[in-house]
């Protein structure tokens, strides 16, 4: 037999229950306010309002393959941090980011450009082009040594109604032979044909033909 | 009906109860709600914690909007890709007030420096322009109407001791223009002909179109409230 208060006050606590508009709720049920939204939340002024949600995705280990991450329903801005470990031997490395709108497929096509700085040695410069993902790593001229992460981060947007999805990167690409680190930043562009919808997924892909060292990792936060 | 195992053995669970060996223990207590004082509040180990706060704010339609300082805020980031209507290139700005309500927008108030990237392809015009003005730049770049203006950056909402006069941020914008290929600026600002000292918390900020076009719909911009 349970023996509920006779005169509860809003917010009072028996046992594993809380009085919530006029109901005796299981105290999990606090918690399920925050989460039955797909994006965080926290408390401010007594009222739930939007907060980060943060995800990890583990590159460490993925051998010229792919890393998918589904998004919450709504998605409309994804932002990342990143750290991508150069692979002991490899030459060369190619990392880069595409998007779902379904959830399952990832376009390939050419439907991904980006314009903006790349601060080579000796030269900078705009460059235009038309990538199947929007691209981390791929920086021309420039030679990587072992052992060596390239930390990036960015965000992007989905455009609203005529406006194609549209994003910022910024990597730091690591060129020892002539000791100069450099700032990359870019700015991309979807294809047209992704406007004005949510993202249903990310999909982080080594195109390498090596294996991505430890702690290379992207974290990701998810906005609606 | 609560239908607790007959024979539990040592940390089973029923519902949200654990058998400690004696007895059937109960949900560790929740705390209360958080204190109502502006700051966004977390979980962490069962104990409210200060969390950055996001806020998401609609501008379609509006030409500005003025938003309030959360109370203690020491900084603000934002994140954004905006589109305008009409034809006229504009960019986008804002202004502050110390009192919540007067914006200061003084000719020479605002100063800002930057690096812009573009005129062509394959050039870098890198400049340091170092002029003063009645806003703070969040863009910079001439942006063609049916695109987004892409920016980021952070502004420090308090001055911290007397002998400074002046409230900085850093931006990185980008967007696009056929005519130019590619622009993207990292710039920096601040505030000059304020009184040095104490008061000088910013309290509301007016975020604007400054050319006078609107925000076309479904705009919205990310602010995020740092305690």
């Amino acid at each position: 037999m349970i023996d509920f208060p006779d005169a509860p006050a809003e917010n009072d606590v028996f046992q594993k229950w809380v009085y919530r508009q006029s109901v005796w709720r299981t105290l999990s049920y606090l918690k399920d306010e925050a989460v039955v939204a797909p994006y965080g939340k926290a408390k401010r002024n007594g009222a739930w309002v939007e907060a980060a949600t943060k995800l990890i995705m583990e590159m460490a280990g993925v051998a010229s393959g792919t890393k998918d991450q589904a998004l919450p329903t709504g998605t409309r801005q994804v932002r990342y941090a990143a750290s991508f470990g150069w692979p002991t031997g490899a030459a060369s490395m190619d990392i880069s980011i595409r998007v779902s709108l379904d959830g399952t497929v990832y376009s390939a096509a050419q439907g991904y450009q980006y314009w903006g700085l790349y601060n080579t040695s000796a030269t900078a410069g705009v460059n235009v082009a038309a990538t199947n993902g929007f691209n981390f790593t791929t920086v021309p001229g420039h030679s990587y040594p072992d052992n060596w992460f390239v930390p990036a981060e960015g965000f992007h947007i989905c455009g609203p109604d005529n406006v194609a999805m549209q994003g910022m990167e910024v990597s730091w690409p690591i060129n020892t032979s002539s000791q100069y680190c450099r700032s990359d930043l870019r700015f991309n562009l979807i294809s047209p044909v992704y406007t004005g919808v949510a993202i249903k997924g990310l999909r982080f892909r080594n195109s390498g033909a090596y294996v991505l060292r430890e702690c290379s990792f992207a974290a990701v936060e998810v906005m609606g | 009906m609560l239908d607790f195992p007959a024979s539990p053995a040592l940390n089973d669970t029923y519902r949200d109860w654990k058998y400690d060996g004696e007895k059937w223990a109960g949900p560790a207590a929740i705390p209360g709600d958080p204190p109502s004082d502006d700051k966004a509040y977390g979980l962490r180990d069962g104990k409210w914690v200060p969390v950055i706060w996001r806020q998401r704010i609609d501008m379609s339609g509006l030409n500005s909007k003025d938003v309030p300082v959360p109370a203690g805020a020491k900084l603000m980031r934002w994140m954004f890709g905006l589109q305008q209507v009409g034809s006229t290139n504009d960019l986008i700005m804002f202004r502050i007030s110390l009192d919540g309500t007067t914006f200061i927008s003084g000719a020479t108030n605002y100063g800002v420096g930057a690096y812009l990237h573009g005129i062509s392809p394959n050039t870098y015009v890198k400049q340091i322009p170092s002029y003063t003005g009645s806003g703070m730049y969040m863009t910079w770049t001439h942006n063609a109407p049916t695109q987004q203006q892409l920016s980021r950056g952070f502004l420090l909402l308090t001055v911290p001791n007397s002998a400074l006069k002046c409230f900085i941020s850093k931006f990185t914008s980008e967007s696009y223009n056929a005519s130019y290929t590619g622009l993207l600026t990292i710039g920096h600002n601040w505030t000059n002909g304020l009184t040095a000292g104490s008061g000088n918390d910013i309290k509301a900020i007016r975020i604007y179109l400054v050319n006078g076009s609107l925000f076309a719909a479904n705009q919205w911009l990310t602010l995020e409230w740092i305690v």
